[in-house]
């Protein structure tokens, strides 16, 4: 059997020709990918040009890249002196990318919405429309949802501010990589990151932890048309739960009056929000989020 | 480690620092300054370093890139700055074709690292440090991606954007240099003079 996939033009298959081409360039072969390589050179003959072309590539990046060669003598100096009297102390400001939700204080915003959706929660399960939602949203899964919707309401806020916050959260700034990214942490491959068609542009994702089992990460943009808030959208690994249908869009009201939309797809579920209903109904045709409607 | 020992080691890793934090934000005055903002963070945390097979050059250029995200965003709490980091649009994946399979020998190098250093200037700062780590200073992608805080594909996915975006910028040279390239299809191949 060839280890080869000489059919595959995917930038993101490791055993492609180009990617074993790369790695064999950068030292990085893989034992499967150094098969495929020997497999390639049978196949073809210009396979160590173009390895040769890639190391040359990389030694002319080396050379654009490294000047300055050397730090200037006044900065050395300095550093030096650093060494010489700054003291070395246990308790540092935290810089690393690390950042956890539950450690930073709520706020107002945040348990304002979190109040509003117990209580509507707790008002629709006791009324009439509750006992219609019958098996398919239960009250777990219910008290569930308004965890997940009050930890994204807050986190969509505090993300808005595009403060330090953000800065440590989302580490993937484009929308290439974080199509990777999803793929990489959650399994699956999102319906679309790009929300340019409806007015949105991708701005960063990051790790996050939305209640529930399962990974999860946030996607938020920025209106393209300035005057518009922004957007949020959270995807979750899908655990096979069993009170989400398929099919079907759920809308968990807030109090900041837009709700947040929840749906499952090809094993992933969504959570959007935006405090502009408009952008929330453009994000969701572009997403391809069930048009089927269910309050909870 | 004993504090002598850290201060050595770490003073041999100043001038790739300086260098990383040139690429990052283009300034010599602010590379300096981020230089040495990065080593006061690393002297006052020295307790906290740990040599997990990489020495400490992983560890300060973690620190560097941390430092340089922080001040951008205590610089411009708007939105809006953004938009004011040299950005190219990445988000186009390419079919992954094979590079070319040009004779080396024949390559006027110096012609090329024109292109490639004008052609850096315009990639973005996280996507040069990586281009940086990864080309002068030899680390490999698993240690990149602890710099850069992101997993190992992220960083291969970028490197191969980068890598695409100068082979793209290299594109007309065999036709303007007059050598062949081989192993392509016809209509790739520029005319032998």
């Amino acid at each position: 059997m060839s280890h080869l996939k000489p059919e595959s033009n995917n930038p993101f298959d490791p055993l492609s020709p180009a990617a074993v081409v790369r790695a064999a360039a950068d030292d990085e072969l893989t034992a499967d990918q150094q098969r495929a390589l020997e497999a390639l050179r049978t196949q073809d003959p210009t396979i160590d040009d173009r390895i040769a072309f890639e190391v040359a590539l990389k030694q002319s990046v080396r050379r654009a890249m490294v000047a300055p060669a050397s730090a200037p003598a006044s900065l050395r100096a300095t550093i030096e002196g650093l060494f010489g009297t700054e003291p070395a102390v246990v308790d540092v400001p935290a810089f690393t990318r690390s950042h956890s939700f539950w450690a930073r204080r709520p706020t107002w915003v945040a348990l304002a919405a979190s109040i509003a959706l117990l209580a509507t929660v707790a008002v629709v399960m006791r009324s009439p429309l509750g006992s219609q939602l019958g098996p398919t949203v239960g009250a777990p899964f219910a008290a569930q949802l308004v965890d997940a919707s009050n930890f994204i309401v807050s986190e969509h806020n505090h993300c808005s501010a595009f403060d330090a916050y953000f800065e440590h959260k989302f580490t993937v700034r484009n929308d290439a990589d974080a199509s990777d990214e999803v793929v990489e942490l959650l399994g699956n491959p999102p319906t679309r990151i790009k929300l340019d068609q409806a007015g949105y542009q991708f701005v960063g994702l990051g790790k996050c932890t939305v209640p529930g089992p399962g990974e999860s990460v946030h996607m938020i943009y920025r209106p393209i048309n300035k005057t518009r808030p922004t957007l949020s959208l959270f995807v979750q690994q899908d655990d096979a739960r069993p009170d989400i249908e398929q099919g079907v869009r759920y809308r968990l009201s807030t109090q900041v009056g837009a709700p947040v939309l929840i749906w499952r797809k090809q094993g992933l579920i969504y959570y959007l929000f935006s405090p502009d209903t408009t952008a929330e109904s453009d994000a969701c045709d572009l997403l391809e989020a069930p048009a089927v409607e269910q309050d909870i | 480690m004993e504090r002598s020992d850290f201060e050595r080691l770490a003073l041999e890793q100043l001038d790739a620092l300086h260098r990383a934090a040139f690429q990052l934000c283009k300034n010599h005055a602010t590379a300096a300054d981020l230089v040495q903002d990065t080593y006061l963070r690393a002297i006052r945390s020295a307790h906290q370093f740990e040599d997990r097979g990489g020495g400490i050059r992983p560890w300060l250029f973690t620190i560097l890139h941390n430092v340089f995200y922080s001040r951008l965003q205590k610089e411009s709490r708007d939105p809006i700055f953004l938009e004011n980091i040299s950005m190219v649009d990445t988000s186009t994946s390419a079919p992954d074709d094979p590079p070319p399979a040009w004779s080396v020998d024949t390559i006027d190098w110096d012609h090329i690292d024109t292109r490639i250093t004008e052609s850096l200037d315009t990639i973005d700062p996280d996507t040069r440090l990586a281009l940086l780590l990864w080309g002068v200073e030899g680390l490999k992608y698993r240690e990149i991606a602890e710099v850069l805080g992101v997993p190992v594909g992220t960083v291969m996915s970028r490197l191969y954007r980068a890598r695409q975006q100068l082979a793209t910028q290299l594109a007309d040279l065999p036709a303007e240099l007059g050598f062949r390239i081989r192993g392509r299809t016809q209509d790739h191949e520029s005319p032998e003079t």
